[in-house]
């Protein structure tokens, strides 16, 4: 789980882990080190929007068919988690978007 | 869903919908939009019917060029700074009817559905924040040395980091527990309430104790605590205040034992 002490593993499945891990990398990397400069300057890093989507966390919950990537509510907390851990405004504007509009679009839109 | 004058109650929401040929000609506003300055597209929850109370309302996708529809200024807020947010106004906005989400009148169902998963998804916020607390705590320990050792060494370090450690790992188990149920289609509207209630209102605590761990360091902006702190604190007041958390709970608990 990425913790600077040993814990204790949840079980929750290699693909789940891989997820957090791949999260885990992209927003310690890319975001961590600019979590001070969003909070002053209250402007959210745009280009995040593009490294979410390649990893395929902005449709989380969305089947394939629409182009989402059909992990299912307990992978999306976990990116959430780990986007969170980084900045935690760049978190809620991730689970607005991939949640509040995308999920409900695609829960209760037709074609 | 929020507005200037529809918070917690959400269902006396204002914003017209009015039925135009193909078109619903929307009028009013929203308020505490999250990524409302930014977003290209947006679920908007509208009166189509002012009489039929929670059955009168219904969920339209809004675009952003749409003549009649603006965003007002950007919010200057104590935390969760860069997650811009701002009002949503609607002038003689006309929305095409084939723009609804979920049937019209049926707005009120995609909302109470949608806050379950809302709240359950959102619980990776202040469970994200109660780990970078511990990201930051536990090195401290270690590096910052008075009396001569660590000051992790001190039992009422320890009893923080037990506390900081255990709260954090009941609040995983819960949510991934909650999370889980709602994979297998058993989504639980007191659970989802309840995980939320918990994580956030820990989250606010644990960004206390870190503050508190660091001293002096932990009141300072060179160090991130304080934010944490000011980030924890919109998951006890968004997407339903713990007040509306502990009432729903109780409720449906009360309810579901009659």
């Amino acid at each position: 789980m990425n913790t600077p002490y040993p814990t204790l593993n949840f079980g929750l499945g290699e693909e789940i882990d891989m997820l957090r891990d791949m999260t885990y990398n992209l927003a310690q990397t890319e975001l961590a080190p600019r979590a001070e400069a969003i909070d002053r300057d209250n402007q959210f890093p745009m280009d995040m929007w593009k490294k979410f989507g390649d990893l395929g966390l902005l449709g989380i919950t969305v089947s394939e068919e629409y182009g989402g990537s059909n992990m299912g509510y307990l992978a999306h907390c976990v990116a959430m988690e780990e986007i969170s851990r980084a900045s935690a405004s760049v978190g809620l504007s991730y689970g607005a978007h991939s949640n509040l509009c995308v999920n409900q679009i695609f829960k209760n839109g037709n074609d | 869903m929020s507005e200037p004058n529809a918070g917690s109650d959400v269902v006396s929401m204002k914003l017209r919908a009015e039925k135009k040929g193909d078109c619903y000609v929307l009028n009013g506003n929203k308020m505490w939009i999250t990524n409302g300055p930014d977003a290209h597209v947006y679920v908007i929850y509208a009166k189509t019917d002012i009489d039929a109370g929670p059955r009168g309302m219904t969920a339209f996708i809004v675009e952003r060029d749409f003549p009649g529809f603006s965003r007002a200024q950007k919010l200057d807020k104590l935390g969760m700074r860069g997650s811009n947010t701002c009002e949503l106004v609607f002038e003689d906005c006309e929305v095409p009817a084939e723009n609804i989400l979920g049937g019209e009148g049926r707005g009120v169902n995609v909302l109470m559905s949608g806050l379950d998963y809302e709240r359950t998804v959102l619980s990776g916020g202040p469970v994200g924040i109660m780990q970078a607390c511990l990201d930051i705590v536990v090195p401290y320990i270690h590096d910052r040395k008075q009396f001569g050792q660590s000051i992790g060494e001190f039992q009422l370090m320890q009893g923080k980091v037990a506390d900081m450690y255990t709260e954090l790992n009941a609040s995983r188990a819960y949510l991934y527990a909650v999370a889980r149920a709602c994979d297998r289609g058993e989504e639980s509207r007191k659970d989802a309430a309840a995980v939320i209630l918990y994580t956030a209102e820990r989250a606010t605590q644990m960004a206390l104790q870190a503050i508190q761990t660091l001293g002096g360091n932990g009141y300072i902006n060179e160090y991130p605590t304080g934010r944490l702190l000011r980030d924890a604190k919109l998951y006890e007041i968004g997407a339903g205040t713990s007040e509306i958390r502990r009432m729903l709970i109780g409720r449906e608990l009360f309810k579901e034992t009659a």
